[in-house]
């Protein structure tokens, strides 16, 4: 049943964002990391953040950043001011950062969503909640 | 004899760019390479998010019927075959890029791997088989609807007939055969096309297409 205390609010102004894990119209599914005609269209996942937000910070499109999530992992990844997003969201992409060795061209390649997710579970169908993950970000 | 030309539903495009992928599979397009065959253009506008959206227009080599590209190929690689498409022959290509800077809406690249300048084809061979393009075989949307506008009973003609249209870049007299269908949404219309933008019907259309087709028809080779 939903409670109040369930839901987090991200504190923008010191730099904490929702993160949003989405399907892409080129990547529609995770399984496509290692095709080469997916991977010509576009080869890498950036994190798309308010450009307002960004402009504040200083960020401009491909700057390195580290994304730290609630768990304390450190993730590498560059980012992709738009004004296609909401101040207090941030949205990564399926379907890149590999782990698997023989996957050649996905391997390592972008950011994995799953390693930035969080580990918390979804009460109702027992699936991973994509949506929860609160990240903070940090210019390196 | 027919004359291939395009009608694009461009306001059902969503930028999957599975047209793309298909035409790299289908006809074996230089992978990395800076432009391709067919794209989709993009156009962002609008300041806050109520009131942004993004465009998306669909675009390949348009087969102009008078196509500058061909006039101004030096050795003759730039050519017609049948049914108006516009073709290069890669052996006879010296790489001059005159035809490059002629094309008005940049549908030409270099093919490292060919050694030749590349273009749209409209998946010439594929056609006689199955009747269609690859591009328009894939759309999920089904934007592309490719056929002879010389047959009064092809899927092309019923779309034109009913509706209004435009070409890109009327005023340069090329006469393309890529037709954008407008929006029959009076918003979508305003937002998607910019002014001063001529609509046709296909009724006041056809005449001068006829008749430049009728002109060029003897300069188209045998594919």
């Amino acid at each position: 049943m939903w409670r109040d205390e369930l839901y987090k609010e991200p504190d923008a102004e010191k730099g904490e964002l929702r993160v949003v894990l989405g399907r892409h119209a080129y990547f529609t599914q995770s399984a496509g990391v290692n095709n080469y005609l997916l991977l010509d269209l576009m080869n890498y996942n950036y994190v798309w953040v308010n450009d307002e937000w960004a402009a504040k910070r200083g960020l401009k499109f491909k700057d390195d950043v580290i994304l730290t999530n609630a768990d304390g992992k450190n993730i590498k990844a560059k980012v992709f001011p738009t004004k296609r997003i909401r101040k207090d969201t941030a949205y990564i992409a399926t379907g890149f950062g590999s782990k698997s060795t023989l996957l050649t061209l996905g391997e390592n390649n972008g950011i994995s969503q799953a390693e930035v997710c969080d580990n918390s579970i979804d009460p109702i169908i027992g699936s991973a909640s994509m949506n929860e993950t609160i990240i903070k970000i940090r210019k390196v | 004899m027919a004359n291939y030309a395009m009608a694009l539903e461009y306001q059902n495009c969503i930028d999957c760019r599975a047209c793309e992928v298909a035409c790299k599979d289908e006809n074996g397009v230089m992978i990395g390479a800076d432009k391709q065959r067919i794209w989709v253009g993009v156009v962002e506008g609008g300041k806050t998010l109520a009131d942004m959206f993004v465009n998306f227009y669909p675009s390949q080599c348009n087969h102009c019927i008078d196509a500058p590209c061909v006039t101004v190929c030096p050795t003759g690689a730039s050519h017609f075959v049948e049914g108006g498409i516009v073709k290069v022959d890669y052996d006879m290509c010296i790489i001059c890029k005159g035809c490059m800077e002629a094309c008005p809406y940049e549908a030409r690249f270099v093919d490292e791997t060919r050694h030749a300048v590349d273009k749209c084809t409209f998946c010439d061979g594929r056609i006689q088989e199955y009747g269609t393009t690859a591009c328009s075989a894939t759309c999920p949307t089904k934007v592309r609807t490719f056929g002879d506008i010389d047959d009064e009973n092809s899927d092309i003609r019923k779309r034109l007939e009913g509706r209004e249209f435009f070409v890109l870049k009327e005023n340069e007299d090329t006469l393309p055969k890529l037709f954008y269908l407008a929006p029959e949404d009076e918003q979508v219309r305003k937002r998607t096309m910019g002014e001063g933008i001529k609509l046709h019907t296909w009724d006041n259309f056809a005449k001068q297409y006829k008749e430049a087709t009728a002109k060029r028809r003897e300069e188209w080779k045998e594919a």
